[in-house]
């Protein structure tokens, strides 16, 4: 009767039996990408835990109380128990420890030596991602290079051995992973060589290593596989995601998987939509960003839109993250969640890539290169519009003056992409800009860590200072 | 004539070296007679052999009873056996005794003994107490006895009934009742795998009647056990009709499912919401391990052994019960009206600096919405059973049918059960019984939605009263309105028209059983049950809009499946024997028990309006979805008992078992448990004499039990499904396969050491019954999810053995029975002290917390030192008064009138190092009273039943009081508004109101209650008036459950459980909106014909 007692799992392959085959390894790395999907999604991307709070958003919603875990970033008395936080803080911990499994898998399965190539990439582009986004959110963090034991306590690495490692995955995926044109077909969407440079040149711009910013980029350059699409306001479209100068994207899709937010759907459209038409009006954009357009910048009709008649908040909506009749994506037209939007969520395009070069150029002295490189920009955003509007950079424009007008063409560009927060950190304005608003220097630089971790730890894991 | 006939029954047997009274057993089941006799006057321990080959039972009786000096007389179906006394004739001198020369006067006395209902009562043995002197009652009940002028005492004693004594100074005729010793000691209980003499049990076992439990109108047999029984805490996890209840065996034994085991007519089971109450005949509970080891790896918990009617041999009895009520909520609470309710938003944006909403510039002109009465009704509920029961000395039947229905208190919710059983037994052979027992029930559980998710706002009970009162109920075209004030404001409107779901369950369950003497004592018995549950659900969505958040795009239409298939195949080899004062009883066997799961789901979205009656087939099928889960799990034991008593003086019992289960991985499948006890009847000891104690008896035992609840697999690690990514151009899903969690294949049982002492005293006669225990249970190598740090990047923590826990307790019950001539009271009551530590919980620093809301910290702790579930937070005390206070305190950006917080490490700031545990939601004791009065034709039984010392997170407090976009209690009226206007009750702010709801002892509360259970009121008509229409019993009665309810809790019911949505046995004593409890009152009868 012995035999009776050995009962094995329905429905799902044991470890056993799994990591052995080509599509085993395929299936594996697929995990690696799923948790990118919180990271991108409405509740909890840049756009709301960066951008809110900062000169451009508001916290939004239905009223002042509407998400408290939201209004603790807009008032900055962010604290432990943010479930908002928690969540990045789980997602970026599980894909680590996904990607963590692929390395430690693959290598040994009997596959293609090509596609085992390209596995280990992404998994090393994916680890590096991953970490970065910690670093990033929280400063120095436990470092995931391997398999974490689950009885273990982990110490904080510091910033400075995070951001080596971030940059060492990123160049080893750099070496593995093929261009962005051979991620082709049913591989459209993957991580690619491009991405992991490109992912480098914001992140040597997160550390201010500008030379850096300016190797890495340079080195994107010479791909040859990326150009600014003619048309700004086509970025943003359906037939925009993964344009000529999309470098990296986290792909949804409104398919029909149950459950909410577990779908391969994006609500941060729904999320950041008018109340008026089914939307839940968070992340409103300030009247202050609109300022910053100058007249006639077509950005700003591309980037914004007023839907008046709101109960809360400014009326101002990020059409980057719309849907009809404010752009073309239509709403969670499938599924019975409505939430289930089709919006990929950008992470790196080509202008952004642009405009930290020039930054790089002004830092080491070029500015007449920089100034290039913000006029390709501006060039593009014109459109067929009469040179008046959004002229070049003239070679006057210099020292201060300069790089004021770069971070003036990051804001109006990079509107509504939830990067204005952590761009005010890195070029210390955030200060002077944030200040006012209930930003502290030296507190909220980084964010605090999920307090559930912290007691776990039993005193081995230490809190960001001045957070409880 | 009759008396002829009885004698002339041919038996056949043989009974070599055993006592008479088992004789007279044996005698007993073989010719269906009954004997009734006196212990004192018939030796009953003698040993004989009798022999007898289709002997006529009169011959039988004169070659077994006559030897004794035992005559006999048959009076109806009964067998009075009597000692055959030659009344000393007392004007002479009784010979061969001492005081032979004096000649004594001499009294004669004369009169009748009845029994409790005023019939003759034969066969009663009297005596003259301090003589040999005595007599036998006759045939009608009369005697006459003549006793020496110098004795005034006479005895009568008959068994089965209280024995009485009396002083015949006062005259010299006597008509006394009997009153039947309803303890009496011989009375059978069940134990695991068998029974057991009351006598004999060494263990805590504890019973309750199927008569008490049919009391309540709840559906389920375990809500019915609230408050019978010490030790036992029953707690409704909410006022939904059918919904589950939290049923815990002397307390939480451990941080997993702390469920007890229920066995139905020897069938082990996880759940017992299908089963009829009326079909229960009595329920026995296994508390401590020596009586609760023999289910091994089910039995941590207690197990709940239940038994259900049978036929009995005789008249057909058919029988009727019904009652219809109607239930409605017994609490309200008090909201602001639209004035109130601007004004306080108004003034809290006024604090805020922020501008006044233009709509409520002028609270007094607005019209106020009274949304509290949306979703409540009075509920309509009925019960009605019919039953038959019958058979001969060749089968047995019992067949009833049951409908059960109930609305709820809260529109939409209900419960319908209609259940039809079947129990049977033949008489194959002398030597072989077979037996089956069947019984179907169809449920159908109607829901809202308004109970899902661990939100208030989801809750129905709550959402008229969260909704703000300025907000119309209807928007201008009709339709359902929500607050424009709060995102998450759902209208109980359209959780009721929109969200409306029902599930069924079709329970089948089937056991059939054969029992073979194989020798004289010695029987087997097996036993094949299956039990299939069918849960499933077809439910159309309707598309609907009310606000951004509250919407469904297109209508939806699914279907689930879920089956649980469980077989059990039990054997036992039973054998008993008696040998002069020794008694041997022991037991073998060995069972199987495997269960399937089987689980599919399937919707499609965009069913055609036309369409009345939609199918999955009729959506759209670009939007089908499905999905689904199987699993399977395996049991195999083997067990065996030894039960020796010896002179009833003392007893011992020892049980072992050895469990193998599939949940384990290859080197830790099997587990070992056994138990051992001892008792020792002091009463029944030649040097105790008393009175006023007729029963003491100590028992102690001590049990190793396991615990295998928790889920399939978990030694495995699996690779999950379900992490898919879309890729591609066209975009297509790609399988991502990854794990959740981690195998954990040193996984082992986790074992409760237990440890019982406890005493049974009977005085006065057995009138009252008291019984004590203590009890210590030590939870080791628990099996939970241990929680890992989130950096290890798991989506589930694995299963690990982890930690330790000890409860400990003192149990106490009592019960007082006596007929005062009419008047008829049994009064009784209960009470437990469980404390529960928690004593280890691996690696240091770690705890279990529970959240108390989505976006709320977590406020539920387990940890090392303290209690499970114990509430974690700041400790609030009063409020900042001024500025002054302000500065002074450790919360620099607070502001006069916010809630002031222990600094409790005082280092100058309110941090996370200042929560403390704030509350426990474990009672320091539950009791429960029940009060049975008698008189005349009337009963009146009432059921009280408490809690007490036990606290309540009130997150509705936190929800309602915590935030003006909410209405509010009109407790908020009395807010601080200045220094000294208010000290627990905080300004009103809009933005930094996060600051006072923290999660504090501001919303700990008592939840100590006392509640009027159940009380019924009910009248028996006389037989004689029945008699004319063929009835022969006929009562009618009045019920009400829930009646009175004292408590200090403002919420709407202190009865808290376990959050069914929590889905955390940990989740404890957090009212989120929990469905109150319903007060009823009905009207019912019982008629058998």
């Amino acid at each position: 009767c012995e035999e009776k007692l050995d009962l094995t799992p329905y429905g799902q392959p044991v470890e056993q039996t799994f990591y052995k085959t080509e599509q085993d390894a395929i299936q594996a790395i697929n995990a690696a990408y799923y948790p990118l999907r919180e990271i991108g999604q409405g509740w909890r991307n840049d756009l709301v835990v960066g951008d809110i709070g900062t000169d451009d958003a508001i916290k939004g919603g239905v009223n002042v109380e509407d998400n408290g875990g939201l209004l603790e970033k807009e008032t900055y008395r962010l604290t432990s128990a943010n479930a908002t936080l928690a969540l990045r803080w789980k997602a970026n911990y599980q894909g680590i420890y996904y990607a963590n499994i692929v390395l430690d898998k693959v290598p040994s399965i009997d596959m293609s030596e090509d596609l085992k190539k390209r596995i280990l990439g992404e998994a090393h582009f994916l680890r590096a991602f991953y970490h970065f986004d910690l670093v990033k959110l929280y400063g120095g963090v436990p470092l995931g290079d391997k398999i974490l034991p689950i009885d273990g306590k982990f110490a904080k690495a510091s910033k400075e051995e995070i951001y080596a490692f971030v940059e060492a995955e990123f160049n080893l995926a750099k070496e593995n992973l093929p261009l962005k044109s051979k991620n082709v077909g049913v591989n459209k969407g993957r991580a690619d060589k491009g991405a992991a440079i490109g992912m480098m040149v914001r992140v040597s711009a997160y550390l201010n290593k500008m030379d850096k910013v300016r190797q890495y980029a340079e080195e994107l350059f010479a791909l040859n596989e990326y150009s600014l699409d003619p048309d700004f306001g086509a970025i943003y479209q359906p037939t925009g995601e993964w344009g000529p100068g999309s470098i990296f994207e986290i792909n949804y899709y409104p398919s029909n998987d149950p459950g909410w937010l577990q779908g391969q759907g994006n609500l941060t459209a729904t999320a950041a939509g008018p109340r008026t038409i089914g939307g839940w009006g968070f992340g409103q954009l300030k009247q202050d960003l609109l300022d910053e357009f100058e007249t006639g910048d077509p950005r700003k009709e591309a980037s914004t839109y007023l839907v008046g008649g709101q109960a809360y908040g400014t009326g101002i909506f990020n059409r980057k993250y719309s849907y009809t009749p404010y752009s073309k994506y239509e709403y969670a037209k499938v599924g019975s969640i409505p939430t289930n939007g089709p919006h990929n969520y950008r992470i790196l395009r080509l202008a952004d890539v642009y405009l930290m070069y020039a930054e790089a150029q002004y830092a080491l002295g070029n500015e007449t290169v920089a100034r290039e490189y913000v006029n390709k920009v501006r060039t593009r955003a014109r459109g067929d519009q009469p040179a008046s509007v959004l002229p070049n950079l003239a070679a006057s424009v210099s020292g201060q003056d300069l790089i004021d007008a770069i971070y003036h063409e990051r804001r109006v560009e990079l509107a509504g992409e939830g990067l204005r927060y952590w761009d005010l950190i890195r070029t210390g304005r955030a200060e002077k800009v944030l200040g006012p608003l209930g930003f502290k220097k030296g507190l909220n630089e980084v964010f605090p860590l999920p307090i559930a971790d912290i007691i776990l730890s039993d005193g081995v894991l230490v809190q960001n200072p001045g957070y409880n | 004539n009759n008396h002829q006939e009885l004698l002339n029954i041919r038996v056949s047997l043989e009974i070599r070296d055993q006592n008479v009274k088992s004789v007279l057993q044996i005698i007993e089941k073989q010719a269906d007679v009954r004997f009734s006799y006196s212990p004192q006057i018939v030796p009953i321990k003698k040993i004989v052999s009798v022999k007898a080959n289709n002997k006529r039972l009169g011959d039988l009786l004169d070659d077994l009873l006559l030897p004794l000096n035992v005559k006999y007389l048959v009076s109806g179906n009964q067998i009075i056996l009597q000692k055959e006394i030659k009344p000393v004739p007392a004007s002479q001198p009784k010979a061969g005794t001492a005081n032979s020369a004096s000649i004594r006067a001499v009294k004669g006395i004369s009169g009748t003994v009845k029994d409790e209902k005023g019939e003759g009562l034969p066969g009663v043995s009297i005596v003259v107490k301090g003589t040999q002197i005595g007599t036998i009652s006759n045939v009608d009940g009369s005697y006459k006895l003549e006793v020496p002028e110098d004795k005034h005492v006479i005895a009568f004693s008959f068994l089965g009934y209280l024995p009485l004594e009396l002083d015949i100074r006062t005259a010299t005729s006597f008509d006394v009742a009997l009153e039947p010793d309803t303890q009496t000691l011989d009375d059978v209980v069940v134990i695991g795998y068998g029974t057991q003499k009351k006598s004999d049990v060494t263990g805590s076992v504890a019973t309750v009647s199927g008569k008490d439990v049919v009391k309540t109108t709840a559906a389920g047999v375990d809500q019915a056990l609230q408050g019978r029984v010490a030790g036992v805490t029953v707690t409704a996890n909410s006022g939904s009709p059918g919904s589950a209840v939290t049923v815990k065996v002397r307390g939480v034994g451990t941080v997993g499912n702390s469920s007890p085991l229920y066995v139905v007519d020897g069938v082990p089971l996880s759940s017992i919401l299908s089963l009829n109450m009326q079909d229960v005949e009595s329920i026995n509970i296994l508390k401590d391990a020596s009586a609760s080891a023999i289910y091994g790896s089910r039995a941590a918990n207690g197990v709940v052994l239940i038994t259900t009617k049978q036929g009995t041999s005789g008249k057909t009895q058919i029988s009727y019960s019904g009652s219809i009520g109607v239930q409605s909520s017994w609490k309200k609470l008090d909201v602001l009206n639209a004035q109130q309710w601007a004004t306080l938003y108004n003034e809290a944006s006024v604090n805020d600096g922020l501008p006044i909403n233009p709509e409520l510039t002028d609270p007094a002109s607005l019209p106020s919405y009274d949304w509290t009465k949306l979703a409540y009704q009075n509920g309509v509920i009925q019960n009605h059973q019919l039953s038959v029961a019958g058979g001969s000395d060749k089968g047995k039947y019992y067949l009833s049918i049951n409908n059960l229905k109930q609305d709820g208190i809260i529109k939409t919710t209900g419960y319908e059960r209609l259940s039809l059983r079947s129990n049977n037994s033949y008489k194959l052979t002398d030597r072989i019984e077979v037996g089956s027992s069947l019984s179907y029930s169809h449920s159908t559980r109607t829901s809202s939605g308004g109970e899902a998710g661990i939100e208030i706002d989801n809750r129905l009970a709550y959402q008229g009263y969260v909704m703000d009162p300025v907000t119309a109920i209807y928007k201008a075209d009709g339709s359902e309105n929500t607050s424009p004030y709060r995102t998450n404001s759902i209208s109980p409107l359209v959780q009721m028209n929109y969200n409306k779901t029902k599930a069924y369950e079709n329970y089948l369950y089937a056991n059939g059983f054969i029992k073979i003497d194989l020798a004289e004592g010695l029987f087997l018995r097996s036993n094949y049950a299956v039990t299939k549950g069918d849960n499933f659900g077809d439910n159309f969505l309707p598309a609907y809009f009310a606000s951004g958040y509250q919407s469904r795009k297109v209508n939806t239409y699914s279907s689930n499946r879920a089956t649980t298939t469980y077989n059990v195949w039990t054997s036992t080899l039973n054998y008993a024997k008696d040998f002069n004062s020794h008694h041997l009883d022991a037991m073998l066997g060995y069972e199987t028990q495997a269960t399937k799961y089987n689980f599919i789901t399937a919707s499609r979205n965009d069913i055609p309006t036309s369409i009345t009656n939609p199918t999955l087939g009729s959506g759209n099928i670009g939007s089908a979805s499905n999905g689904g889960t199987q699993s399977a799990s395996q049991l195999i034991s083997f067990f065996g008992r030894v039960n020796y008593s010896f002179d009833n003086r003392y007893y011992v019992t020892a049980n072992l078992r050895r469990d193998g289960s599939s949940r384990f991985g290859p080197s830790n499948k099997w587990g070992l448990f056994p138990s051992f006890a001892a008792g020792w009847d002091i009463t029944n000891e030649k040097f105790f004499h008393s009175n006023l104690i007729n029963l003491l008896k100590l028992r102690g035992g001590y049990g190793e039990i396991g615990n295998q609840n928790f889920a399939d697999y978990a030694y495995f690690q699996t690779i999950s499904t379900g992490s898919n990514v879309t890729f591609g151009s066209p975009e297509i899903l790609n399988p991502g396969l990854a794990p959740q969690s981690q195998g954990n294949p040193n996984l082992k049982w986790e074992t409760a050491k237990s440890t019982n002492i406890g005493v049974d005293i009977g005085l006065f006669r057995n009138q009252l019954n008291v019984t004590a225990d203590y009890f210590v249970k030590y939870t080791s190598d628990m099996i939970l999810r241990l929680p890992v740090v989130d950096i290890v990047g798991l989506v589930t923590p694995p299963y690990q053995n982890a930690g330790k826990m000890k409860n400990s307790g003192v149990e106490l019950s009592a019960n007082y029975r006596k007929d005062f001539g009419g008047l008829k009271l049994d009064v009784g009551g209960n009470i437990s002290f469980i404390r529960n530590k928690v004593m280890n919980l691996g690696p240091a620093g770690n705890s279990i917390q529970v959240k108390g809301l989505i976006n709320y910290a977590p406020i539920g702790i387990t940890q090392v030192g303290g209690s499970v579930g114990s509430f974690i937070g700041y400790r609030a005390d009063g409020l900042l008064q001024t500025q002054a206070e302000v500065d002074a305190s450790s919360q620099p950006t607070a502001k006069p009138g916010d809630v002031k917080y222990v600094d409790i490490n005082k280092d100058g700031q309110i941090d996370g190092s200042d929560r403390t545990i704030i509350g426990s939601p474990l009672p320091k004791a539950t009791y429960g009273i029940n009060l049975g009065l008698e008189f005349k034709n009337f009963d009146l039984s009432a059921l009280f039943q408490g809690s007490q010392g036990n606290q309540i997170y009130s997150l509705v407090d936190y929800a309602m009081d915590g935030n003006v976009t909410t209405n509010s209690t009109t407790a908020i009226l009395n807010r601080w508004t200045g220094p000294g206007t208010s000290n627990s009750i905080p300004r009103l702010t809009r933005i930094y109101n996060g600051q006072n709801v923290m999660p504090s002892s501001r919303f700990v509360h008592d939840g100590s209650y006392l509640r009027l259970k159940n009380l019924q009121l009910g009248y028996n008509f006389k037989p004689e008036l029945l008699q004319a229409i063929h009835i022969e019993k006929l009562r009618l009665y009045l019920g009400a459950q829930n009646l009175l309810t004292w408590t200090k809790y403002l919420g709407l019911d202190p009865e808290i459980g376990n959050d069914p949505n929590a889905n955390s046995p940990l989740d404890l004593g957090m009212d989120r909106g929990t469905y109150p409890q319903a007060r009823a009152f009905l009207v019912g009868l019982n008629v058998t014909f």
